[in-house]
Order: C-alpha cells, then structure tokens, then sequence
C-alpha cells in the first residue's frame, strides 16, 4: 500500500469516526444509533485485506471508545474480531463488483449481525436481566440500520465507477 | 531455528495480529469500572490462576533436561537443595508466626497460600490455593498476622480470589481505635484512604485504625492500617486521611481466611429484630 | 474476466438503478430530518444541548461551626447521607439485598426507578435521605455486588457536649416559597435557612455561599466526566463560625435542673449582657429537625399542648411578682417619695377603694430594705400610690421592661409596661381608678416580662445600674481572611443615684443571706449573693414561681432570672435552681483563675 493511499483511508476513517460520534446520532431511532465505521472496516477488509481489516478495526475501535467513552476497549475488540472475520471476504479481483453490488450490502449484514450481536452481549452483562433478549433486540435493528446506510458507499461506487463487464 | 519462528510467523500472521489487537483489546476493557467487566474478570482472573499454578513448575522441567553435564547437574542440585531448605527455614519462620497468630485469634480460620497477585492496577486481586471445597465461600475476611488482607469475591472448587484493600472496588467501614471516630477505608488508586470523616473529628497521625463493628463481613478489630497523612479538602465536609495498610502485599505469601462469620444469620436477625420494632411502634 | 473502468453512463444495470432511486429516497428522507433538527429547530435543540452538555450541580457550603466561650465546639457539621440508585447501572436482581441493606420496601425502589427511568436512566434517583453511617457502611462493603447504587452527601447539624439548646442554638428548615419570595436569588427551593435561634439571626454568617461543579453530560443524560476537569468549577465558600458567650457546661446544668419543669433560665454576666445560659423547657431534640424531619414528628412537635417549640425565655409574658418590688423601691427612693428610713406599717392587707389587697403575714413596722427581705406587699402597695403610674411607667422602661431587650435570638416579646396612655386606650380616659396600680406595686395585674428581660433587670441591679444588651454571640470568625469580628454591643448607664441602688442591693442581699428571708434556698456556702423570688398570679391554674439573683454580692459575675411555670411560691422551686447555677459558675470562674495564677506563676519560675 502507497503512503498516499493509507493516508488517504486513514483519513475517511477519522472522518467517519467524528460523524459517528457527532452526526450520526442524530439519525438514532430511540436508542438505536447505526455504525458507520463498521462500514469503513468491512471496506478494508474487502479492498485490502485480513491483517490491514484488523489492524483497522482495533484502530478506530479504540479511537470510538475514546470518544464515546462508555467501555473502554469493548469497540476495539469487537471491531478487532469484525475486521478478522471480514477479512475472508477478501478477493483482490472482485472488489469493484462488491461495492457495487449487494453483495456488500450483505456482507455488511452478517458481519453488522456478528459485531453487534457480540457488542451488546459484553454491553449488556450484569446490566439486563436477559442479556440474549437483550442483545437481540438491540443487536438486531442496529444491524439492519447499520445495513441501510450501505448506500453510502454504493451509491459512491457506481458513480464514480461505471462498471462494465468484459465477458472475454 | 529463528528462520522456522519468522516462517512460522509469516504463515500465520494474520492470526498474530488478531492475537495481538484482541489482547490489547482485553487489557483496555479490564480498566473499565462496570458492572459488565466485574464478570469476565473473575473468571479470567481464576483461569489465569490456575494456569499460573502449573506454569511455575515448567522452568524447572527445562532446567533438570538441559543437556549439563553430570557434575554440573550435580551442583545445581546442591545448590537448589541449600535454597530449598534456606526457604524451608524461612517458611517455618513465617508459617511459625502464623501458628502463634491463629492460636491468639478466637474465630476458625483457614490457612492459604498466595498463587498470584497483582499490585500496580486500579484493582488489585490475590488468587489462593483453597476453594468451595476448603469451605472458603464469598464474603470471607481474609488476614494475616499484620492485619487485614481483603475479601474473598469469587469462589472456585479449588481456588478464591480475593479483592485486596488496594483494589477500588473494596470499602470496609473502620474506625479510629482510640478515638472510636467512624469512617471508610477505600483505595484511590494509588493510596489508601479513611473517608467520610468529618473534619472536627479527632483523628491525629499515627492513629491506629481497625474494623469496625458495623461491618456484616469483617469481624470488629482487625488492624487495618494506621494515619500516615492529614490534609484539608477545600469546600468538603471531609478530612483528608492517608492511611498505611498494616500488611505489606509486596511480600505477602501466607493468608489466613477467616470462616464462618456468621453474616447471613446477623442480616436475618436484625431485619427481623428491626420488623418486630417498627411493629409494636406503629400499636 | 477484468472488470474495465471507464467512465461512461450508458452501461448501468436496470436493477441497480432501482435499487439507487430507492436508497436515494431513503437519503433523502434522512437528509430532511437532518435537516429539521439542525435547522428549523436549531435554536431548541441548541438550548437543550447547551443545557444538556454542561451540568451544573450546585455544592452547599458547609455551614459556620458555634463554639462556646472556653472554644468548645457546640455545633457541628456532619455529613447527611442520601443513598441514590442510577436506574441504568441497577441489577434488579439485587433488590432483595438493597431492601434489606436499607430497611426500604421493594415496591417503593421499583417505583422510584421506575419514574427515573422516564426522565433519565442516567440520573440517579433518590431512594431514602438521611441513613446513619451504619446503613452506610453496609451499603458501601456491598458495593462492589450493588452496581449504580451510590450516595449523595449533604450536611447537616450535629451537636455536642450534651448541650439541648434548642431555643438557644435554633434550627434550619427547608426554605419556604414565601420565604423564597422575599430573601431573592441566592436561595433555590429546597435549599436550607436557619428558621429560629441563632441560626435564623446569623444565617447570612453562617451560610456561606454556594458553590458549582460543572459536569459533562451526554444527550441521554448520562454523566461522562467533570467539564474541563473540574478546573471552571466553583469552590462554595464556607460559612462563618460563631463564638458563643454560652458557658456548654451552664448551658447543660441548666437544662438537666429544669427537667420535669415548664419553665425559662437566663443566665447573664451583668458586665457586658453575654448570655452564660439560656433555656426554655419543655424543648426538644435539635438532631430531630436536623436531617430530614419526618412530617410526624412536626405535626406531634406543633400539636404538643406543652408547646415545646414556643421559646418561653424570651416570648412568655408572666407578670414579675415581687421581683418588680426593686423597681418601684428605686422609683420612690429616686424620686424622694421615702428614703431608707421611711417606715409604713402591715395589717397583713390593704384597702384601696373598696377593694381588699392582701399580703401573706404581718409584717408590723418595714423600711425599704426589711420589706424587701420578707416582700412585704403592703410596703409596696402603698409606695406604688406614693409614686404614680407614669413615674412607675419612666423607671420600668429605665430598666427595659416593655420594650426589646435587642437580643440576637430570632424573636422576642415586648411584653406589657402599662403607662397612662394603656390604661386610657383600654378602659377609656377617666374610666380608670388608680386603684388599678395599687397591684403594680407588687408585680400584678397588667404587667408582662420575658425571663430574658428579668435578667436584664437583674443584671442592671448588679452592675451597679448599667442597662446591658443580651447577646449570645461575642464574635464572628471568618474562616477565608483568617479574621475575627467582634460583636459591638450596647450599654448604657440607667441614670439613679447609686446611693438608691445600693439600699436596694442590700434588700436583696438579706433576701438570700439573713434569717428571715424569702430566698434562703439559693444560698451558696462560701459566696456572698443577693436575688429576690417572685410568685406570678395565674388566673388559669397554680401560680408561677420566679427568682432571680446575682452573685458575688460585691462584684457579680452572674445575673441569673428562672421563671417555672404552676410551681408556686418562688423560693422553692427556682431559688435552689438558680443557686446551684450560680454556685457552678462561680466555681468554674474560680477554678480557671487557679489555672491562670499557676500559669503566670510558673512561667515567672521559669523566667
């Protein structure tokens, strides 16, 4: 990866996490807050890779705790095992056709359904008296919010890129 | 040898890196103070006891299956054997005092030794080497012969963890011994403190501070640390009181568990004592 | 297979196209609510952030410390422990726990959270003001099994040295909205006011001022950290302490000889008016109405018929009976109308009119000073005619009677001084005989004092005629510039003849010292000491008894008035009291002089 390049993700990422803590919760629906940076660490575990996903998802895990600051390291974590998970998703030749597809927007989902499902369930410990419910109930329309802000990058996508496929 | 290790690496380097994040990860939730990390503490905290245990006895096995020769295996034998009984003497020294210290105490009380400890986080633990088994169940004072250690938090079959006096999660209610002044003892994260102490109270440096009947956990009298400091807090109600534990937990090895204080019946009784009287009260 | 990028519009699956319309209207809508908030409702929300973000959490000012006159602390601060629970950080499964760590019913916690948990789950809601150190402690060594359960501290009053005081010291109330109406903008509902005794009058000392810490809050209500670490926050500034002329050991003797009794003490130091001991009874527990006063307890405090909040030291207004007779002796002996030798005689009563004034014995011949020894009435009946009512009237207020004493209690009753002017307002111009003075005379019949007042009087008579102004508190110590102010009182000289003054004394002397006497019973072996008892006519039930006296009889140091309601004849009941509170004194004055020779003494040794 170019210096440019990685300055170039670094700083989306900065800008998402600032959006996520200021903006964003704007958008909540009662208590439900969708998580824009999950969207940047799926992105880079599609566009780069495992490890770079994962360093990524400990990153700006770390950096939202900071900010948020309600568990101290529980984002990271989460973020952590997200990124790794993401990270098999990776193909270096089909990264174009992901983010323009629904295939990303799926991805998202099922990686959203993992990050939150773990999240809520640490968050939720010794807190709810049923911490499954719980974490279900949360999780679960976290993770669908989460998946409709996909259009963000989508729609970036397939502007920015129109995609024609070469069937030779 | 190093090139298999790199190339170990290499191969797996995506695991490494998660291992890594994930552990740093842990290491930042368990600063957290919260109801959610209370839990995975304790559990980690035991596991990591009882794998400690074992682990200690590893740098032996390696030391005995060097490839030394016969006289220089010899020597280390010799050597460890003037150790062990030099530590042997000191052990029957400490286990000695100990024995004198539980024959004065009145209460039964059950001897443990020290698996792991930490000193230098925010909250403090010792694991020891008995458990539900030995009888060792929740909310049982642990001492020494200095004075008091902690309490015992979680309960495995074989071993306990105990919230020591530097752990911020701790409070026990003391009192002044000569004055009989109530307060607080609590850890701020780097000192002890006797708290909610009003400040025309009579306290003075060197005082001694015990526990105090009012506790449902610790028996009344237990030295727990004596005024080291006394300060002013603008606008406060409070004074200030640095307290100096009376046991050192850089060198403790040995703890005694205090069993069987009854606080369950005490609980029991007084609500039922309290009912009776808010009863006859309302005739 | 490549995917070619190229940027050209023509290609672009139908699906996908869709798929764009329906996330744009999505945006979109997203997009307008975004732009509502921020926007249409900007100044709203930006108010509500703003308050939001930037909690202000008022700190009281630890209230002024009292002190005694040796520097004995009295009245103290002590911490009031409010126990809260943050409805978001609550296990409910440990309610049982709680319950019975905190003696509170599980129905009342649920619902207490319930209602926080609609306002904020941040916000930790009260749950029970004012548990004992002992619940306390408790709750503190479960803490670590009782997530979001915390406590608040307030402050309120402690007391010590046995010391009651609850007339004297006074206590604080929660601020009324009517009080709120008029003292203005640095009290908030809820806040605490000193309500009667020294704590209403020198509440302005003993406040202090409030201070803030200022907090970072999130949208949710949820507390994140001090705002910019606490630095902005505003220290309270500590009240004023005050320095008390109360003698805590008097003050407590007092209160233990007059239990059982209704009934007021004053004791004074005649030189410079500062109360030594001031008690009203019955009284109650101050510790009572120091935290949280359960509204029973008000309500059986205010339905008590013995009223033990009415402050009978310084509200009641009994006539004086025979204390009075000083005063109309030193209007006569003033004026001329007798002198020391003047002689009249008792037939054991007197007819005025046609109305029979009787006295208890036959006197036969009396001066002044015998009459005064045995209280004659007859004596007095007589020279309350010689005199007149409006010179009655002048040497009553000389000596303070039917006007404030100015003392720096919260409140204090006139009383009744009849002049001319009353009599004619009452029963109309020429409606009245001077018949209505002869019982003047004697202490009777129109005529009110406070026992506050009858010290006055005494201390006047002691001190050789000088009027002093009661006070309690000698000094004030202002904590932050390490200074004390010392409280400026006012005396003045009552303008007799120190010859009529010392007739007078030595009348009263006899009272206490010679055979024949009427107050016997407050003799202190060993000290020399004059006093006159009193007994007040009650038309309601049995009369009350007075007395009041000074010793030493050369140099007093101590003016003293007792006043016990329904006892009867004065010099049973109150001589004794006032005598064993005299004789403490004295002895303790004595005792520090010791202290004070031996001092110097040894102190030139070492010299």
């Amino acid at each position: 990866m170019k210096t440019q390049m990685v300055l170039r993700e670094v700083s989306i990422a900065l800008s998402l996490i600032v959006m996520q803590t200021t903006i964003i919760p704007l958008f909540a629906i009662e208590l439900y807050v969708p998580d824009v940076v999950l969207l940047w660490v799926v992105y880079i575990a599609l566009r780069f890779g495992q490890i770079e996903a994962t360093i990524g998802g400990f990153c700006s895990g770390f950096l939202q705790d900071i900010l948020a600051g309600q568990l101290l390291g529980l984002s990271a974590l989460v973020k952590t095992i997200t990124g790794f998970v993401a990270g098999y998703f990776y193909n270096e030749n089909t990264f174009e056709q992901t983010m323009t597809t629904l295939r990303y927007t799926m991805i998202v989902f099922v990686l959203s359904l993992l990050h939150n499902g773990l999240y809520f369930f640490i968050f939720y410990q010794g807190v709810k008296d049923s911490v499954i419910l719980a974490t279900i109930e949360t999780g679960g329309i976290t993770t669908l919010y989460t998946t409709v802000f996909t259009f963000i990058p989508f729609f970036y996508y397939t502007r920015k890129h129109r995609v024609v496929w070469n069937r030779s | 040898m190093l090139e298999r290790v790199f190339h170990i690496f290499t191969l797996y380097k995506e695991y490494v890196v998660l291992s890594c994040c994930i552990i740093l990860s842990l290491t930042l939730l368990t600063t957290n103070d919260s109801p959610q990390i209370k839990r995975i503490r304790s559990v980690v905290s035991v596991g990591f006891g009882i794998v400690q245990e074992y682990v200690s006895f590893v740098p032996q096995y390696f030391s005995l299956r060097s490839e030394n020769a016969l006289l220089r295996r010899k020597n280390i034998a010799l050597a460890d054997e003037a150790n062990r009984l030099r530590e042997a003497k000191l052990e029957n020294y400490r286990l000695r005092r100990m024995l004198e210290f539980k024959e004065r105490a009145t209460f039964p009380m059950k001897a443990a030794f020290v698996v792991s400890k930490d000193l230098l986080l925010l909250r403090n633990t010792i694991t020891i080497n008995v458990g539900y088994n030995d009888g060792i169940r929740e909310q049982m004072p642990v001492v020494n012969e200095d004075g008091l250690v902690g309490l015992v938090t979680h309960v495995s079959a074989n071993y306990a963890l105990v919230t020591i006096l530097l752990n911020t999660s701790l409070r026990v209610s003391g009192k002044i011994q000569r004055s009989r002044v109530d307060g607080i003892i609590q850890w701020d994260g780097s000192v002890l403190l006797f708290e909610n102490v009003p400040r025309t109270r009579d306290v003075q440096v060197g005082d001694v501070i015990v526990t105090s009947g009012y506790s449902q956990f610790f028996v009344p009298n237990i030295r727990i640390g004596v005024v080291r400091e006394l300060g002013d807090q603008p606008g406060s109600l409070f004074k200030k009181i640095v307290v100096t534990p009376a046991v050192d937990f850089v060198k403790l090895e040995e703890v005694f568990v205090i069993l069987g204080h009854a606080n369950e019946e005490q609980l029991n009784l007084e609500s039922s004592v309290r009912g009776v009287l808010s009863q006859t009260r309302s005739k | 297979m490549e995917p070619i990028v190229i940027r050209d519009e023509t290609v672009i699956p139908r699906k996908h196209r869709a798929l764009q319309r329906i996330m744009l209207v999505c945006f979109g809508i997203l997009f307008l609510r975004l732009y509502q908030l921020q926007l249409l409702s900007h100044t709203e929300f930006w108010k509500k952030s703003e308050v939001n973000s930037i909690r202000p959490v008022p700190k009281e000012a630890v209230r002024g410390y009292m002190y005694d006159r040796e520097g004995k602390l009295v009245v103290d601060v002590g911490p009031l422990y409010t126990i809260t629970i943050t409805p978001y950080e609550f296990d409910t499964t440990n309610l049982p726990l709680l319950c019975s760590l905190i003696q509170v019913s599980k129905e009342t916690i649920l619902e207490r959270l319930a209602r926080g948990r609609a306002y904020s789950p941040f916000v930790p809601v009260k749950v029970k003001r004012d548990v004992d150190f002992r619940t306390l402690s408790l709750l503190e060594e479960y803490s670590y099994l009782l997530p979001g359960v915390g406590y608040e501290i307030e402050s309120k009053r402690e007391y010590h040295g046995g010391i009651i005081g609850s007339h004297l010291l006074g206590y604080c109330k929660e601020v009324s909205e009517a009080q709120l109406q008029n003292i203005g903008s640095s009290y908030r509902l809820g806040d605490v006011i000193g309500a009667t005794g020294l704590e209403a009058k020198y509440e302005r000392y003993l406040r202090g001022e409030k201070g803030y810490s200022f907090l970072l809050v999130n949208s949710r209500g949820q507390v994140i950290g001090p705002y910019e670490g606490g630095k902005r926050d505003i220290l309270p500034k500590e009240g004023y302490d005050l320095l008390l002329t109360i003698d805590s050991d008097l003050q407590v003797l007092a209160e233990s000889l007059m239990t059982g009794y209704r009934g007021a003490v004053v004791a004074l130091d005649p030189n410079d008016g500062s109360i030594l001991a001031l008690v009203s009874k019955p009284d109650f527990d101050l510790r009572v109405l120091s935290g949280v006063t359960p509204a029973e307890v008000w309500n059986s405090l205010n339905a008590n018929p013995e009223k033990p909040l009415f402050n009978r030291a310084t509200m009641t207004r009994y006539p004086p009976g025979s204390t009075f007779k000083m005063l109309v002796a030193i209007a006569a002996l003033d004026d001329g109308v007798i002198d020391e030798s003047t002689v009249l005689s008792c037939s054991g009563g007197f007819v005025y009119g046609n109305k029979l004034f009787k006295d208890l014995h036959v006197h036969g011949r009396v001066e002044v000073k015998k009459a005064i020894q045995q209280s004659c009435n007859v004596f007095f009946y007589q020279l309350a005619l010689k005199v007149g009512l409006q010179r009655l009237y002048e040497y009553g207020k000389k000596f303070g009677f039917g006007q404030p004493t100015g003392v720096d209690l919260a409140e204090e009753t006139v009383g009744l001084l009849p002049s001319v002017e009353y009599y004619d307002r009452v029963y109309g111009k020429g409606k009245w005989t001077l018949g209505y003075i002869v019982s003047l005379g004697v202490g009777q019949g129109e005529i009110g004092v406070s026992p506050l007042q009858m010290a006055r009087y005494t201390a006047a008579l002691a001190n050789g005629g000088i009027l002093v102004q009661p006070h309690a508190v000698s000094g004030i110590y202002n904590k932050h510039t390490r200074s004390l102010e010392l409280i400026q009182t006012q005396s003045k000289p009552i303008g007799i003849h120190p010859e009529v003054l010392t007739i007078v004394r030595e009348g009263m002397r006899r009272v206490v010292e010679e055979p024949g006497g009427t107050g016997g019973m407050a003799r202190i072996p060993g000290v020399v000491s004059a006093g006159k008892t009193g007994t007040a006519e009650n038309p309601h039930g049995k009369d009350h008894a007075w007395y009041i006296g000074f010793a030493p009889f050369n140099a007093p140091k101590i003016a003293i008035a007792v006043m016990v309601e329904n006892a009867g004849f004065g010099g049973a009941v109150a001589a004794p009291i006032a005598g064993k509170i005299i004789q403490r004194y004295l002895e303790k004055l004595q005792l520090s002089q010791q202290h004070t020779t031996l001092a110097t003494n040894s102190s030139t040794k070492v010299q």
